[in-house]
């Protein structure tokens, strides 16, 4: 008896509990439980100027800074979003893809904050450089946006930021020219050569006709060299002959350091006696003028040879013993002599 | 007779060759030494004193084309280049100068200033691969004048020294006369060599990169790079082959590889120095 109101009282949970289901179902299948949870329509979506924002009464407007601006600035201009109940959702309009901004305008986003939640409104900035003088305003934005408490059909409305905003856009002032940057260069870099004589052809480069010149003028020089000292020296040319004659050099070379010698007449005796008995085959013992006199008149020499040289010998013992004698200078210079015409003999 | 500067350059910037009857040379020579001494005192604004150095350089090359080509042209052309901003043009025009007067000292000082002035990477040993060794020889060192001086010098003594033995039959003088023969020899051997020596390299012909480039394995914008750093501007090398717009160079510590054409601005034919 007391199982009977049980299942009543079961039947009647269960058929709650199964409407409830059904209700649920129900309002999920329903469009409007995409308004609960604040998601956008596909359905219905206009495809131009709807930028996700839901909301009732959603209001959007320019705040325009400044007004007024140069042909090549900019201003700044803030789209705010109001009333919107996604405001995390809303995208960021895309200026440049409408022609009535991108005419007018260079656009620059700028980069706007993160939307906090609970927000109650959302800003987007953008960076407008006038193109030309004529742009004149900011022109008005159309915005769709979704309204759920609206009846099916008109819940997408459309708003806009209100009439276009004025500008004025002002010749660009005159461009100042950049700083002049000095010339960093070295000081020797701005140092040139002028003058006539930067049209030469030549680098310095000598003819043949030099070469030719120095090369024959050597031995034309010493050619005339050789036959004015002939001609102003004659006895130096005979005496240069018995240079030929190993002796006799050497003989003059002595009778020539004999200057420096303790006793002149000395020296330039025996040079020319050791001259003598190189040339000829003087006995030792011919040491004195007359033996050596009669010494070189066995050998065959000419009489007048043979008295000169005992004279030239006399000649050096009366300079080695009398004061008053010849002097050394005038000895040598007979030595020399003597010596020339026995080698030219 | 003074040809209005504006004029002129409007001639020159025409080309090289342009059309006879133009400017002499006496007004070529004038309008370049204006345009320099106006970059002078256009010191402290470098871009309009780098233009008016580019009108100067302009002249200068034009009397170098037309054949003058002496050391001071040849130096004025460089600075000419040089404060024009023209570092490459720079280097050829000295390049051209130390061809035609090897000798001349201060040709050689530029160059090794404006080789120094290229902007090798201040890592890696590019500069070691690519630039060139300073060239040394008697014909860098003396110039025909001295050398026929000097030899001109000797040749006569020799012949004094023989004269004098003739006079005096002292052999000492012979031995004189032989010493600077022997003198003469050393001298002329060494010139024959040094000739010798710029004759083998005239047989290449040299380039100047005229700005930044990368270095390629290939004659191909696809071949990789020789080198990791690109070639700066200014860099001297030694042109192989060219094929396809492609120039192959060799760097002067020797590596290989090739560069655009366009990149590259060449030597023009080099006198040889003559004795």
């Amino acid at each position: 008896m007391k199982d009977e109101p049980r299942t009543r009282a079961d039947k009647t949970c269960m058929a709650r509990r199964l409407s409830i289901a059904v209700i649920c179902f129900g309002f999920i299948l329903h469009p409007s439980s995409f308004i609960l949870s604040q998601e956008v329509p596909l359905v219905g979506q206009p495809t131009e100027d709807f930028y996700g924002a839901a909301g009732s009464g959603v209001k959007v407007a320019w705040n325009v800074e400044p007004k007024e601006v140069t042909e090549d600035g900019e201003i700044v201009a803030t789209l705010i979003i109001s009333n919107a109940s996604n405001p995390t959702k809303i995208t960021r309009p895309d200026l440049k893809k409408l022609p009535a901004f991108s005419d007018r305008f260079v656009i620059t986003d700028n980069a706007d904050p993160k939307v906090p939640e609970g927000a109650t409104e959302v800003r987007f900035s953008y960076r407008l450089r006038p193109r030309n003088r004529q742009t004149d305003q900011v022109p008005t934005l159309n915005f769709y946006y979704f309204n759920p408490a609206a009846p099916a059909g008109k819940q997408f409305k459309l708003t806009n930021t209100g009439r276009a905003i004025p500008i004025t856009v002002t010749a660009a002032p005159p461009k100042l020219p950049p700083a002049p940057i000095p010339l960093a260069e070295a000081d020797h870099l701005f140092v040139i050569a002028t003058g006539p004589a930067l049209l030469n052809r030549g680098s310095g480069a000598l003819g043949g006709w030099a070469w030719w010149g120095v090369g024959l003028a050597g031995p034309l020089l010493a050619l005339g060299w050789y036959v004015a000292w002939r001609r102003l020296y004659p006895d130096a040319q005979r005496l240069a002959k018995i240079h030929r004659s190993r002796a006799a050099r050497r003989a003059v070379d002595a009778i020539q350091r004999a200057s420096h010698a303790a006793e002149p007449p000395a020296a330039i005796a025996a040079a020319l006696l050791h001259y003598l008995r190189a040339r000829f085959p003087l006995p030792l013992g011919a040491v004195t003028p007359s033996e050596i006199g009669e010494a070189l008149g066995e050998l065959g020499m000419p009489t007048a040879d043979r008295e000169a040289v005992a004279g030239f010998f006399r000649k050096c013992d009366t300079a080695r013993f009398s004061p008053s004698s010849d002097n050394a200078m005038s000895l040598a210079t007979d030595a020399r002599a003597l010596i020339a015409l026995l080698e030219a003999a | 007779m003074r040809v209005p500067g504006i004029a002129l350059a409007l001639v020159l910037s025409a080309g090289p060759a342009f059309a006879s009857p133009g400017p002499t040379d006496a007004e070529i020579l004038a309008f370049a030494e204006e345009s320099f001494s106006q970059g002078v005192n256009l010191r402290d604004d470098s871009r309009k004193a780098r233009s008016a150095f580019a009108q100067s350089a302009t002249g200068y090359d034009e009397l170098w084309q037309r054949g003058h080509r002496n050391p001071k042209l040849a130096l004025n052309r460089a600075h000419s280049h040089r404060l024009a901003g023209n570092l490459p043009a720079a280097i050829v025009a000295l390049n051209e100068g130390i061809a035609v007067s090897p000798w001349n000292r201060s040709l050689q000082l530029a160059l090794e200033d404006a080789r120094n002035a290229v902007a090798y990477p201040l890592t890696g040993d590019l500069v070691t691969q690519c630039r060139p060794p300073a060239t040394v020889g008697i014909s860098t060192r003396m110039s025909p004048i001295e050398a026929w001086v000097i030899a001109g010098l000797m040749w006569l003594l020799a012949c004094g020294g023989v004269a004098r033995f003739a006079m005096t039959r002292r052999p000492a003088w012979l031995l004189w006369g032989v010493v600077c023969v022997v003198g003469l020899a050393v001298l002329g051997s060494a010139w024959w060599q040094d000739s010798r020596e710029r004759q083998h390299a005239k047989e290449a012909t040299s380039v100047v990169l005229a700005h930044d480039v990368v270095l390629r394995k290939g004659n191909a914008s696809t071949y990789p790079a020789r080198l990791d750093a690109k070639l700066p501007r200014g860099v001297e090398a030694r042109k192989l082959v060219e094929r396809g717009g492609w120039i192959q160079l060799q760097l002067a510590g020797g590596i290989v590889g090739w560069v655009p054409a366009s990149a590259v601005l060449g030597l023009r034919e080099l006198e040889e120095p003559q004795l």
